[in-house]
């Protein structure tokens, strides 16, 4: 099928519908694998108390971003691994919208540090610089808007 | 078991509702991807990134990044770099943004399902991502230029940063009846209206600008014309009478607990006293404009939880004149003082306050003093 005129058309036809399609499943079951064992494992680290430590430990630490000390895991889990084991937390906690908008833009900037600073270095910048700008806006907009939300 | 089991079906929820987002948008990009969309519309969305140097072939990773993910893009750069078709310096520029901000669309997508607003997902990204580049091009372009440009990113992050941490930022307003006053231009009682921001108050630190204006209202285009240096001579009906008097510094100090409940508080300002005045029956405007360091010391008593009697001092010793009439009372130098007594009613988010002012601009042989009473109040948010 071809849709438009011309200059501006715009082909779509089966095989790129099934190609997205696939690469959609395969994203979904990216995603399945993350997730499913993250909200296992919060539950099970939820349940042998384990959370309510780490949530004390890091508890004076997240107040300067206007979050509880449990919101902890959900950092880590999106800096070091991705942002579907961070999703997979978020859902496995019960965190409010506010929370749960704090801990989406904080990691919007500084997220699966472990993969991606990699290609960063790849594409020509030094792991140290892109570390430090991206850890830097990630706390410096969990400060801003912990104040202001 | 059990427990192991709602999580398990939490993550499968979880699951379903990205996928159900997820799916159709593979779709599409893919579509858009066959197509070649980007590469066409790359002409017009290239535009906003020559704000921060990067022509249109520099932008077009940038785009690709934001839409399909870091890896893409950085295929992209890759591939340019190669080519020679991106510069070392685009490359940084390049490399910074798309840090920040890429594949807005899966990550936007996945928070969303989880209840975040789109905007604060969007917004803060494109920006943070546009203002970090420009202050990587400024550096770039013109070091010393990027290095004021650094300093002033770095302030305005610490400024921002204690503002969100602090909750404080205050407005002040006082209305000021003079009781008594002696000038050369025989100003009978008055009133006054003075005010002060505070832009950071961390409570034992401050920064704030202060701004105390005497006279009619109707004369303060008067004060403008005086600053922006536009006062024509001698067209001034003599039977008018005119006064006007400014006072603004901007100040930086803090509080000091000396002892149980007695603070000391001090500033260091910088700022200018202008006036412009009109005895009855001259035709000629007389005006001064001047401008130095000023010193704020302070005690402050606390008496019970949130009532506190205070006492300022404020002294100007030595302003330089930067425009002035040719009035005989005029001297390159001038010096200013006041004094305030009063209490204090401090509640949460408000403060009510009182007392009396002195104040007084002493020019060579000449000197305007005003006393009275005022009353004021302020917001911190």
């Amino acid at each position: 099928m071809e849709i438009g005129d011309g200059y501006c058309m715009i082909k779509i036809n089966r095989e790129i519908l099934y190609k997205g399609f696939r690469s959609g499943c395969e994203t979904t079951w990216e995603l399945a694998k993350v997730i499913i064992p993250t909200a296992v494992l919060v539950a099970l680290f939820k349940a042998s108390g384990l959370l309510n430590w780490l949530a004390h430990a890091f508890g004076p630490y997240m107040r300067f971003l206007g979050l509880p000390g449990d919101a902890a895991l959900v950092l880590f889990s999106g800096y070091f691994v991705n942002l579907y084991a961070a999703a997979g937390t978020i859902i496995a906690l019960d965190l409010s919208l506010r929370e749960i908008t704090i801990l989406s833009v904080m990691l919007g900037f500084c997220h699966s540090l472990l993969v991606e600073l990699p290609i960063s270095k790849k594409a020509g910048s030094s792991i140290t610089y892109i570390l430090l700008l991206r850890l830097g806006c990630s706390l410096l907009a969990g400060v801003i808007l912990g104040g202001i939300l | 078991m059990s427990i192991l089991w709602n999580g398990f079906l939490q993550g499968l929820s979880g699951v379903w509702t990205i996928a159900r987002v997820v799916i159709p948008l593979m779709i599409v990009l893919e579509i858009a991807q066959a197509n070649n969309i980007l590469q066409r519309i790359n002409h017009v969305i290239s535009k906003p990134f020559r704000w921060i140097g990067l022509g249109e072939e520099g932008a077009f990773p940038l785009v690709v990044a934001m839409v399909f993910g870091l890896t893409f893009g950085s295929g992209v750069i890759i591939a340019h770099m190669r080519e020679g078709k991106v510069s070392d310096q685009e490359g940084r520029i390049i490399g910074t943004f798309m840090a920040l901000c890429h594949a807005l669309i899966e990550d936007t997508i996945i928070f969303m399902t989880l209840g975040a607003p789109f905007l604060f997902l969007i917004i803060p990204r494109v920006a943070v991502a546009f203002i970090a580049c420009m202050v990587v091009y400024g550096v770039q372009r013109k070091k010393a230029v990027g290095r004021t440009v650094l300093l002033m990113a770095l302030i305005m992050v610490l400024g921002f940063g204690m503002w969100g941490q602090a909750h404080a930022m205050g407005v002040n307003g006082d209305v000021w009846y003079i009781m008594s006053s002696a000038d050369r231009f025989g100003t009978d009682a008055q009133v006054s209206y003075g005010g002060s921001v505070s832009i950071l108050d961390l409570g034992s630190l401050q920064a704030g600008l202060r701004c105390q204006l005497i006279g009619n209202p109707n004369d303060w285009g008067t004060l403008w014309k005086l600053y922006t240096n536009q006062l024509e001579k001698g067209n001034w009906d003599p039977a008018d009478r005119l006064f006007i008097q400014n006072r603004s510094t901007a100040f930086v100090g803090g509080e000091l607990s000396v002892w149980d409940n007695l603070k000391l508080l001090g500033n260091v300002g910088y700022g200018d006293t202008a006036y412009a005045g009109k005895e009855a029956g001259s035709a000629e405007l007389d005006y001064a404009l001047y401008r130095g360091m000023s010193v704020q010391l302070g005690l402050v008593r606390t008496i019970s939880l949130g009532f506190d009697l205070f006492g300022t001092v404020e002294y100007a010793p030595a302003m330089t004149s930067i425009r002035q009439s040719g009035s005989v009372n005029h001297a390159s130098h001038a010096s200013w003082s006041a004094l305030d007594m009063g209490a204090r009613f401090r509640l949460p988010f408000i403060t009510v306050r009182g007392g009396i002012r002195w104040q007084g601009l002493e020019e060579s042989g000449s000197i305007q003093e005003y006393v009275g009473f005022f009353l004021g109040g302020g917001i911190r948010f």
